[in-house]
């Protein structure tokens, strides 16, 4: 009933946010702007993408969430990868490394 | 993912939304909150840091939007919202929703009931262990005009011996057994082998079945059923061992059966004996006495053993050419062959609730296609702020899947409450009818016909009310003119065009079942039934060895009843017309004896006591009545009918003229025709007459039992007792059973077209009030359209006779062409009711137009209202109703 153009870019989200959480657990806002910093700035994620993944992912088991007060006294809800979560990143993070190995040598070859 | 993951989160969503969605909420809000912070520290204003951090955000609601579609189990969630929407915009139109739910329901209805016949009579399986591989075997004669006949014993052990492919066969006998308790009673009894109970998996409720010692010549166990033991032994445990007379003769209970259901099978017995064979049966080739029933071996097919039966059949014909010749052996499904002709006529009721429920189906499509075309704003509203076709698709489904449910649920109450009075409607002949109950087949039966009807119902309004059009629904005014949605209405003419062309199927089918049974019940039978009285008299070789003693009883009862008052006329005979009974034998006639290359006719036979065609009102056309004198000893004399006097003597009057039959006698025997009857109607009353011979009661050489027949002036029935004492005076120990007036019996042949014609009556009713409905609908919808138009023309000067008869003449249209179309399709499908007509062919013109023309009535009352509503339109009210 909901279809998602660009599958990829979906699962590439997954994995930067999977990714961002390795350093430690953060709120929403945290990711985005993680995300964005570790990206150089090439990825910025909006709102509107960033909670159905996040949501999506913490369904899958691959991250936990819990309510905790945010650096200015705010409560957030904070994110943070699960064992499970962890593992998921290795494989996610072998399979991008093919897939852009692979990308790389059929755009070189003439 | 583990499974449970998935489930947790499933479950979650579903059981705790509300704590779900405020932390989703709470989740929202403070990432906004926090935005804004950002913002605010990046130096601001408030308010503007505010407006950056919600257009940064996208809008609260439609975050929270894409989080639900995304969660496990969302899509339950968009369906229930659109089932309380559905439920919300349906309690919004109640007569929208009642008349919808009930068209349904009186369609689902009308299928689930007749499914619970079929279902009961002719899904369930017999109460019997793989009841499927049961068989019952029987013979058939080139010489004799019966499907089922039974078989030899020396056949049967052949039989048992050379076939591969039946693991077992077992042998049973009618035997009724007489048991004096008040009154002499005469009992159902069932002589079986040993094996019969075994092969059926029909065990005792106590005691056992027969065994080796039972089966010994001289043994005398009895087994009792559940019935006999409950009424006539008070269900008294002790009756194992004791002893009870039966025929005179003393016999112990060795065991009591298990209670099961009418089948019209011998398991109905009141009793069961051995069946013990003399050296002379087990030896008679030529004594068809016995009926088999045997058990397939697994995974082998009735057609497979039918072919070995062919192949053993002609063996034993070539055999023992003078008992075989002409004989065969057949294999039939025990099943089919008990229910006998019951799947013809569930077949074309099952097809009427059909076309019942396609007409239903049309009716509510058409209801919603209405409603659709004064909801195409809000929908195309809906289109426009982003919801997708297929979101707009579901949200129809959804309303029809209500209407539908609540209708099926509707009917599923209905068919429970009426399950009673269908069993009193039903043709009572059809077997299990008692068993007919609403189980949980048929509660699947209704919710897959509900689902069908959904879908039927739901599937044109979801694809056409969906249909978008922005420029349609924002730029439009409410009504204006007949260009709203040509492709909608062309589909809810074609929708009208089927459902009267399926309402004049139902109608030709129940009329012609209507003129067949009209045509029956003016049947002349060739005798008068009224103020006929029948009771039977058996008379068993216990109590009478010769045939004599047994002449001499009827004669003293004959005398003793001519003699009650109230009795105008009585007589006897070995059988009578309408009885279940049919005789017959064959006979060569003088020149057929002649010709080298004859061979012997075949007739009914009876023997009747004198003044037997008075009693019944059956005329004598030519010579005389059997008389006191024709006695044994007197020579032989005979009467036939018509048909056999006209076929084989050329004229009616074939008095003085010669043949020779062997009619219970066993060895032809010449005699002289002395009188010559009227044709008379036996047993089935749409066959032909055949021809028919009677012979004198009083010159049989041998008698197992009589029908009393009597005449009286009035009621009949009030004379039973008087007539029950006076036989009981002249011998105590002699049962009267089968007592019944012929007015009786005829109901009971006239039940199964009677039950017939109410039901395709009743479906065809139901089919013309929804077609009338269809009709009214969609020819006011299209008044409604055209108001303006009216108007216009109105002013411009036609009268109102013309816009009458615009509408009309457009009703008619329809209507024509959906008869034309019933009329086709009615021409191939009536075919199938041939079997069950009666003096009415299936293509009979006068019933097709008959039906043409009820309906072509029906269409014009239904186009007259709104016709009459467009007449009456006020040009200056149409034209400003915009």
């Amino acid at each position: 009933m909901h279809s998602e153009p660009t599958t990829l870019l979906q699962g590439t989200l997954d994995m930067l946010i999977l990714k961002s959480l390795v350093a430690g657990e953060m709120h929403g806002l945290g990711i985005s702007r993680r995300i964005q910093q570790i990206t150089g700035g090439t990825f910025v994620v909006k709102p509107g993408s960033l909670f159905p993944a996040l949501h999506r992912i913490e369904e899958q088991g691959w991250i936990s969430s819990f309510w905790g007060d945010s650096e200015n006294n705010r409560r957030a809800k904070y994110y943070r990868l699960t064992k499970p979560g962890r593992r998921q990143l290795e494989v996610e993070t072998r399979r991008w490394g093919r897939i852009s190995w692979a990308i790389a040598q059929a755009l070189q070859t003439s | 993912m583990p499974w449970f993951v998935k489930a947790r989160s499933f479950f979650r969503n579903l059981l705790f939304w509300q704590r779900v969605e405020a932390d989703l909420d709470a989740e929202v809000r403070s990432h906004l909150e926090m935005l804004t912070e950002e913002h605010v520290l990046a130096g601001m204003a408030a308010a503007e840091a505010q407006r950056a951090a919600r257009i940064e955000l996208g809008g609260i609601d439609q975050v929270k939007e894409q989080v639900r579609s995304e969660r496990t189990g969302g899509w339950l969630q968009s369906v229930i919202a659109d089932f309380r929407f559905a439920l919300r915009q349906l309690r919004k139109s109640p007569g929208f929703t009642a008349v919808t739910v009930l068209t349904l329901a009186l369609g689902i209805g009308a299928n689930t009931a007749i499914f619970s016949v079929v279902n009961s009579v002719l899904l369930r399986s017999l109460p019997f262990s793989h009841a499927s591989e049961l068989l019952d075997i029987s013979a058939r004669s080139t010489y004799f005009d019966f499907t089922s006949l039974g078989l030899s014993l020396p056949d049967i052990a052949d039989l048992r011996n050379s076939s591969k492919l039946l693991a077992a066969l077992a042998v049973y006998q009618d035997s009724p057994k007489e048991l004096a308790v008040d009154t002499p009673q005469r009992l159902e009894a069932t002589a079986v082998s040993k094996d019969f109970f075994e092969l059926l998996g029909f065990g005792p409720i106590c005691g056992r079945t027969f065994g080796s010692e039972d089966m010994q010549p001289g043994s005398r166990s009895v087994i009792l059923s559940y019935s006999l033991w409950r009424d006539t032994f008070g269900a008294d445990a002790a009756v194992l061992g004791r002893t009870i007379m039966l025929d005179a003769s003393p016999h112990t209970v060795i065991g009591v059966m298990a209670a099961e259901p009418a089948l019209g099978f011998a398991t109905d017995s009141k009793l069961f004996t051995p069946l013990i064979p003399t050296e002379a049966q087990l030896a008679d080739r030529g004594n068809h006495a016995y009926s088999v029933i045997a058990r397939l071996r697994p995974h082998i097919t009735a057609a497979r053993v039918q072919s070995e039966l062919d192949t053993i059949s002609a063996r034993l014909a070539s055999a023992y050419p003078d008992v075989d010749q002409g004989w065969s052996i057949h294999a039939t499904p025990l099943k089919q062959y008990l229910l006998g002709d019951a799947r013809t006529p569930l077949a074309i009721l099952l097809c009427a609730v059909g076309f019942v429920l396609l007409i239903a189906c049309a009716n509510v499509s058409n209801l919603f296609l209405v409603r659709g075309w004064a909801r195409r704003r809000e929908f195309t509203i809906r289109a426009a702020l982003g919801a997708s076709r297929s979101v707009l698709i579901r949200q129809v489904a959804v309303e029809s899947l209500v209407v539908a449910a609540a209708g099926g649920a509707c009917a599923f109450a209905f068919a429970v409450w009426t399950v009673q009075t269908l069993r009193s409607i039903l043709p009572p002949e059809i077997s299990r009818l008692q068993e007919i109950r609403i189980d949980i087949s048929v509660a699947w039966f209704t919710v897959g016909t509900s689902l069908l009807a959904a879908l039927l119902s739901g599937l044109a309004p979801a694809l056409l009310n969906t249909r978008g059009d922005l420029s349609l629904a924002v730029g439009e005014t409410s009504s204006s003119g007949p260009v709203g949605g040509s492709g909608h209405n062309f589909l809810r003419q074609l929708l009208v065009v089927g459902e009267v062309a399926l309402a004049c199927i139902l109608l030709i089918g129940a009329t012609l079942a209507l003129r067949s049974f009209g045509q029956l019940l003016r049947l002349d039978l060739g005798f008068q039934p009224e103020h006929l009285l029948t009771l039977r008299l058996d008379f068993p070789k216990f109590r009478f060895a010769s045939p004599e003693p047994a002449i001499i009883f009827v004669h003293q009862v004959l005398e003793s009843t001519r003699a009650t008052p109230g009795v105008t006329a009585a007589s006897a005979g070995l059988v009578f017309p309408m009885s279940d009974e049919v005789a017959e034998t064959t006979f060569e006639t003088e020149a057929m004896v002649a010709d080298p290359k004859h061979a012997q006719q075949s007739a009914l036979a009876n023997r009747v006591a004198p003044d037997f065609f008075r009693t019944l009102g059956i005329p004598v056309l030519a010579g005389r009545d059997f008389s006191e004198a024709d006695i044994k000893g007197n020579s032989p004399v005979f009467i036939v009918n018509a048909t056999l006097a006209k076929k084989y003597f050329g004229s009616t009057d074939a008095v003085g003229r010669r043949f020779s039959t062997d009619f219970s006698s066993g060895h032809p025997v010449w005699g002289q025709i002395v009188g010559v009857a009227g044709n008379v109607r036996e047993t089935n009353p749409q066959d032909d007459f055949k021809p028919q011979i009677y012979a004198p009661f009083y010159q049989t050489p041998r008698i197992f039992g009589v029908y009393l027949m009597v005449r009286s002036a009035a009621d009949p029935a009030v004379l039973v007792p008087a007539l029950r004492e006076r036989i009981w005076s002249i011998d105590k120990n002699q049962p009267v059973t089968a007592v019944a007036t012929l007015d009786q019996r005829i109901a009971e042949v006239h039940a199964s077209p009677r039950s017939q014609t109410l039901l395709l009556g009743i479906f065809a009713a139901l089919g013309l009030l929804l077609a009338l409905i269809g009709v009214y609908g969609v020819m006011s919808y299209l008044v409604g359209l055209q108001t303006r138009e009216i108007g216009i023309r109105m002013a411009l000067g036609a009268d109102r006779g013309r816009i009458l008869d615009l509408f009309i003449v457009h009703g008619l249209k329809l209507t024509l062409s959906g008869i034309l179309i019933g009329i086709v399709i009615g021409l191939a499908l009536t075919r199938f009711m041939g079997s069950l007509l009666f003096g009415v062919s299936a293509s009979d013109p006068l019933t097709y137009a008959t039906a043409a023309v009820l309906l072509l009535v029906v269409a014009v009352a239904a186009c007259l209202i709104p016709a009459r509503r467009a007449a009456r339109v006020d040009p200056i009210v149409a034209l400003r109703c915009e």
